[in-house]
């Protein structure tokens, strides 16, 4: 059934096994999957079924540090979440990622990548794609890889499910739904309370509550939760809106590159060269470029190195070699400095501090591309298969573009799973420590964020959180 | 410290780490902006 708190004097039922606060891709999928198993579940979306700017600009927010996209714009607050605008890229996490304890616990997942695996072939079924990765070692003395990244047409949630919840005997949905304070006896939470847009407050009783509502809302309403009720429904000093993590995406340089590095593929370090090297997961790109680019190239190439132009000249007058620009997309390092907040002086409509978000990327991400870059290029030298021109910030100690991609829309971490309240918000089951019911889905509980896209990741763990609320 | 020697020591605070030359295979150098290698120039 779907509900429209606009148009509701009171919510026609009051208590449900599970509350979930959010309907994005996690609470959708969470929903559903624990509405299968008998649950009734109670599904509450902020934003109505469409964009609206009284919803979107809840998300106003300031962003402190290095320069990031507007926190209003980097995610969207209606049914179906930022997936109304995601891309659809998915790949799941590496077995590397999940070996990453040598470099301290702050890196340790309290789970195995086994635990997502199982989940692995459901998970792409929801995104409309399959679950086979074309791998390829393209270099063992480098340890180099080729990796597949699926891009099927991006998955709408809210329109891809939206008659099966509708439809559902055991799925209540709440549009305008705000959630403004929860409630509850001793550590566990018995209701919410949510406001519509005409300030009209709803309560919702539940055995069980799951924030769902996005990769720095989980945070800022975490954050807000414990400054009203400091201890009562999470334990002290839990390092909430911390180890907050993006994708870096920066243009490291241009490129001559010959056939066998075919531009719109994929490498990146294998898990054992990381490991030696000490460095993260960062993902490599060539993208060809037009517009002259490969004789603007080699012209330049020529004036530097005469020996190595004359070949590429020679390949390019063949048209065996082309221009390319050099990408990266890469993991950054989980800091405790890199945080969401809440603003001091900036509220919502409800009331609710907005977000603050710290951000900076640091000399050890600088670092992973750097490393990356420099294993690739060792390949690239060894075979003859092109040259890299990097950009001066790349090897030198110069600032980071500020007119590039800069990152991927993708907010990780702020309240991590782990096994240490030092190091994270959930336990290995996503419950908040210290809370009887209270639990989170999404990219937030990332311990690491590797190098892929979160969305298929993040749809593993809700399976998984699904199976442990059934 | 050469650029290629710091990788996670910077965040492990112990630059000291033995980390293997990434180019250990074949000499570079950079000269304005591109990777070279010997007998490029």
């Amino acid at each position: 059934m779907l509900f429209d708190l606009n148009q509701l004097s009171e919510a026609p039922r009051t208590a449900y096994d599970v509350c979930v606060v959010g309907a994005g891709a996690a609470g959708i999928v969470l929903a559903l999957k624990l509405a299968g198993r008998g649950k009734k579940v109670a599904l509450c979306e902020a934003g109505g079924m469409e964009f609206t700017a009284e919803s979107q600009e809840c998300y106003n927010g300031e962003v402190i540090g290095d320069p990031y996209f507007d926190l209003d714009i980097t995610r969207l607050r209606y049914f179906g979440g930022s997936t109304n605008h995601w891309g659809g890229w998915s790949r799941p996490f590496e077995p590397i990622d999940f070996d990453r304890g040598y470099l301290g616990d702050q890196y340790v997942w309290p789970i195995s990548l086994d635990e997502l695996t199982k989940y692995l072939k459901e998970a792409s079924s929801i995104i409309d794609t399959d679950d086979a990765y074309d791998d390829v070692l393209v270099n063992d003395t480098h340890g180099v890889i080729r990796f597949e990244i699926k891009t099927p047409e991006p998955v709408r949630f809210g329109k891809k499910y939206q008659a099966e919840l509708e439809n559902s005997a055991d799925v209540d949905v709440f549009l305008n739904a705000n959630l403004t304070d929860i409630a509850g006896t001793g550590s566990r939470v018995t209701s919410a309370t949510f406001a519509s847009y005409q300030d009209r407050a709803f309560e919702i009783s539940a055995n069980t509550f799951v924030f769902a509502m996005g990769g720095i809302e989980n945070s800022r309403q975490l954050l807000w939760l414990r400054e009203k009720h400091g201890t009562q429904f999470m334990d002290n000093d839990l390092p909430i809106g911390r180890y907050w993590m993006e994708h870096p995406h920066f243009t490291l340089g241009e490129a001559l590159v010959s056939n066998p590095i075919s531009t719109g593929q994929f490498f990146a370090l294998t898990g054992a060269r990381q490991r030696e090297l000490n460095t993260l997961n960062c993902g490599l790109r060539v993208e060809e470029q037009s517009g002259g680019a490969t004789k603007r190239l080699v012209k330049d190439l020529m004036c530097v190195a005469p020996t190595v132009g004359r070949w590429a000249m020679e390949l390019a007058g063949r048209n065996l070699i082309c221009g390319a620009r050099f990408r990266a997309a890469w993991e950054q390092a989980p800091t405790f400095d890199n945080r969401v907040g809440l603003s001091a002086t900036k509220k919502d409509r409800f009331g609710v501090p907005q977000s603050e978000l710290h951000w900076t990327i640091s000399e050890v991400d600088r670092n992973t591309a750097r490393t990356a870059s420099d294993v690739f290029n060792q390949w690239l030298l060894d075979d003859d298969l092109g040259r890299i021109r990097l950009d001066e910030w790349v090897y030198g100690e110069g600032e980071f573009p500020t007119h590039d991609e800069i990152a991927g829309h993708h907010h990780m971490g702020g309240t991590r799973m782990s096994a240490s309240k030092r190091y994270g918000v959930v336990d290995a089951n996503c419950k908040v420590f210290g809370s009887d019911n209270l639990y989170v889905a999404g990219s937030s509980v990332f311990v690491t964020g590797g190098h892929n896209n979160p969305t298929l990741p993040l749809l593993q763990l809700t399976l998984r959180l699904a199976d442990h609320l059934s | 410290m050469n650029r290629r020697q710091f990788g996670l020591g910077v965040l492990l605070g112990t630059f000291a780490l033995k980390i293997p030359f990434v180019g250990a295979l074949i000499k570079t150098r950079i000269k304005s902006g591109w990777v070279l290698k010997d007998g490029d120039v």
